[in-house]
């Protein structure tokens, strides 16, 4: 299509106002029919119907109630009659009206005969009037049962037909009107369709002809500009205003190559000609570079087997001087380098070995401690034993010591009751004094009376002789009762004189026994003391039973630390080692790179040699002291 | 009165102790021998009597024996004895130490009494007999005891 975007957009907008203005008139035409149907069916059927009932009504209800309820009597024949009256003044008016109407052929066929009837019936209800001005209620009733009904109900039967005749036209109307709008309905649907299928396709065309063709120029147009000189520029062939918006991006897209290629002609140009003129210098410094690199080449050699003491002494070019100067300068630097390192790595390996050596010490000094240590800890544990039995024997004796004092307090009692003892027994010997002194008076007196008596018989002569002899037996009792009375009296003494020892020894023992519970207290308490004291020993020994176990974990920890201090003290022996060695391979000015290590044996370490003179001293103290070995 | 013949063997006598020595009494002179009570004395009488006892509802004067014997003064006790004598008619008491013993007189136990140059001696001692070890004085109860005469002037 060669036609322009603006026609093209006419066109579209033209076919859619027309489908609108399409859809307008048909809604128009249909709605005009709907209308004149309804006017018809108001005026042709609803009014006419109106009027027909109202005439049978006014038959049938005013005229014939009336003329029943007359009759009946409750209502009076006079308002019966104005009733009646009434209903014949309608009637006519009614009918007239309905008769000016328009009339379908079936309504033609029964008017008539309700026209007919209706001069019959008019003069039935002329006879009712008559009746009931009359008043006569005998012909009233009479006429209500024979003429009234046969009059009348040809009418009222003719007047219903029309009605129904009526009802049924309206529905047909109705009928063709709902038809009609069926009909608008389909006709403003497909006009719709219409319209709806040509909006699509305008649509579909503005898409397509104008916006895609757009936004392809637009793309080539920021791809130009860019710098994308090879895209093609659609639509080029086109006639329309899309057509000319590629043609003048083509002239832009074509301007731009040109300039792009008259730039690179130019740079090319220039490029040859440096080529060229570089050309020429590089031949005379490749000469130059390849006796510079055999110079070099021999120096590194030399370096490369080790000798740090080789140095360019051949001229060179200008050029290169200084390069040979740098590398006399790097070269004199390393060996001053390698000559520090190498005396660091002698010193390295010789602290190493000392450190190994030191190690090795430490180690056998920290299993040394770690066995004293055990020792130690089994020496606290007999101390603690005795400790324990110390306490155990403190307590023991503390128990003996109350027994004891219990002991020397039941002794003072002892003591309480030897004296009174004695003190009865003093006083027993008193009483038996006493007693031996009456004896004694018996003894005395009867002495007395046998004297008396042998003076008697004396002085009876030869008569008393026999009487003599008597007397003289119981003077000899009473002597001898005298006697044994002076001998227990002595014995008493003396017993007495015992038994006042015995009161005095006794109440030293008293004294004794006060002074041995006083004692015994004082024992008491100095062995409370002790036994408070091997508590106190306990306790500090389990102090220190706690504390030489940390210090034996802390030596275990010794133990492993110094292993593997001894571990990496080898390790560092044998890396410095090789590493002397690694430097042996380097041959510097002043000296050979000779790391030999010093040797670490010839210094003594003092903590050793104070203990070799420890344990000389132990073997001299045993040796001497024998029996102390036995502890 | 005061020789060895008038007291014959087989006599017996009675051993009194009179500041720790024994003296013997003619039996015969001898009334009773009782302990010591205690005497009333009397006054202006010598030192040597000691005073007078009621016997038996009777006045006896009691004379210190050792005193009246120049044997010092002696102190009476308990174990005193009073020896009731009867000299010629009258009773007189004796205060001694005690009575040891009453001795029948045997052959030869009683010797003469030693001259002592003192006619005193004579007077109070009739001889001495030996018992055993020791010496027993055999007194003359009648210079013992004073005439009554001198007595009651006493």
């Amino acid at each position: 299509m060669n036609l322009t975007i603006k026609a093209r957009l006419i066109g579209s907008l033209a076919a859619l106002g027309f489908s609108m203005l399409a859809i307008g008139a048909s809604g128009l035409v249909s709605t005009e029919i709907g209308q004149s149907k309804m006017q018809s069916v108001l005026a042709d059927r609803v009014i006419p119907m109106k009027q027909l009932t109202t005439i049978g009504n006014l038959y049938a209800d005013d005229i014939v109630d009336s003329a029943h309820r007359a009759r009946g009597g409750s209502i009076t024949p006079a308002e019966a009659l104005a009733r009646i009256e009434d209903a014949k003044s309608k009637i006519a008016p009614n009918w007239d009206a309905y008769a000016k109407t328009e009339m379908s052929p079936e309504e033609k066929t029964l008017v008539p005969k309700i026209q007919a009837a209706m001069p019959q019936a008019n003069a039935t209800v002329d006879r009712l009037e008559g009746i009931l001005r009359a008043g006569d209620m005998a012909a009233l009733a009479q006429f209500n049962d024979h003429s009234l009904y046969t009059a009348i109900d040809p009418v009222a039967a003719n007047v219903g037909a029309l009605v129904e005749v009526q009802i049924k036209e309206a529905q047909i109307d109705a009928a063709a009107a709902q038809a009609a709008a069926k009909i608008s309905m389909i006709v403003m649907g497909a006009i719709a369709t219409i319209a709806a299928l040509m909006l699509a396709f305008a649509t579909h065309v503005v898409i397509n002809q104008v916006s895609k063709p757009l936004l392809a120029i637009a793309t080539v147009m920021r791809r130009l500009a860019e710098g994308d000189h090879s895209v093609e520029i659609p639509g080029a062939d086109r006639h329309d205003e899309l057509g000319q918006m590629a043609g003048t991006v083509q002239v832009f897209k074509d301007n731009a190559i040109a300039k792009i290629k008259a730039d690179a002609e130019a740079v090319e140009a220039k490029e040859r000609a440096e080529a060229e003129r570089k050309a020429a210098g590089e031949a005379a410094i490749a000469e130059e570079q390849a006796s510079v690199v055999g110079v070099f080449g021999g120096a590194m050699e030399k370096l490369a087997a080790g000798d740090l003491t080789y140095r360019v002494v051949d001229a060179l070019a200008p050029a290169y001087e200084k390069l040979r100067d740098d590398f006399n300068g790097s070269m004199a630097k390393l060996e001053d380098t390698m000559s520090v390192i190498v005396g660091n790595a002698s010193g390295i390996s010789n602290g190493s070995q000392e450190i190994t050596a030191a190690s090795d010490d430490l180690a056998r000094r920290t299993e040394q401690q770690a066995a004293s240590l055990e020792e130690t800890a089994a020496a606290l544990d007999e101390i603690t034993a005795t400790v324990r039995k110390t306490a155990e024997g403190a307590k023991e004796a503390r128990e003996v010591v109350v027994s004891a004092k219990g002991g020397a307090e039941n002794g003072g009692e002892i003591v309480a009751q030897a004296r009174s003892a004695m003190d009865e027994i003093e006083s027993s010997a008193r009483q038996i004094n006493q007693i031996i002194g009456v004896i004694d008076e018996i003894a005395f007196q009867t002495n007395l009376l046998a004297l008396n008596a042998g003076v008697e018989a004396a002085r009876a002569g030869d008569a008393g002789r026999g009487f003599a002899v008597v007397a003289s037996e119981v003077r000899a009792l009473a002597q001898r009762s005298a006697e044994a009375a002076k001998e227990i009296k002595t014995l008493i003494a003396d017993s007495t004189a015992k038994v006042g020892d015995g009161v005095r020894l006794v109440g030293e023992t008293g004294v004794a026994l006060e002074r041995i519970v006083t004692e015994v207290n004082q024992i008491n308490s100095l062995v409370s003391e002790i036994a408070m004291a091997a508590q106190e020993q306990a306790t500090g020994l389990q102090q220190v039973n706690v504390a030489v176990n940390q210090m034996d974990q802390v030596v275990q920890q010794n133990a492993a630390m110094v292993e593997e201090s001894t571990a990496a003290s080898h390790t560092l022996a044998r890396e410095a080692a090789t590493l002397s060695q690694l430097m042996g391979q380097f041959r510097l000015g002043g000296t050979a790179a000779n790391a030999a290590p010093r040797s670490a044996q010839g210094r003594r370490n003092p903590v050793h040699a104070a203990q070799k003179r420890v344990a000389q001293l132990v073997t001299t103290e045993q040796a001497a002291g024998e029996p102390c070995s036995e502890f | 009165m005061s020789g060895l013949d008038n007291l014959p063997t087989g006599r017996e006598l009675i051993i009194v102790e009179i500041a720790g020595q024994q003296f013997a009494i003619d039996i015969m002179a001898v009334r009773e021998i009782r302990g010591w009570s205690s005497s009333t004395r009397l006054p202006h009488a010598p030192s040597h009597v000691l005073g007078m006892v009621n016997l038996r509802g009777s006045v006896l004067p009691v004379i210190d024996f050792a005193a009246r014997l120049g044997m010092g003064d002696s102190d009476p006790h308990a174990a005193s004895v009073v020896i009731v004598a009867e000299i010629g008619d009258r009773l007189c008491g004796l205060l001694v130490d005690g009575v040891c013993d009453i001795l029948t007189l045997q052959d030869g136990m009683l010797q003469p009494t030693p001259e002592v140059g003192e006619p005193g001696v004579r007077e109070f001692v009739r001889g001495v007999i030996t018992h055993g070890d020791i010496i027993i004085t055999l007194l003359c109860m009648d210079a013992v005891i004073p005439p009554a005469d001198q007595l009651e002037a006493a």
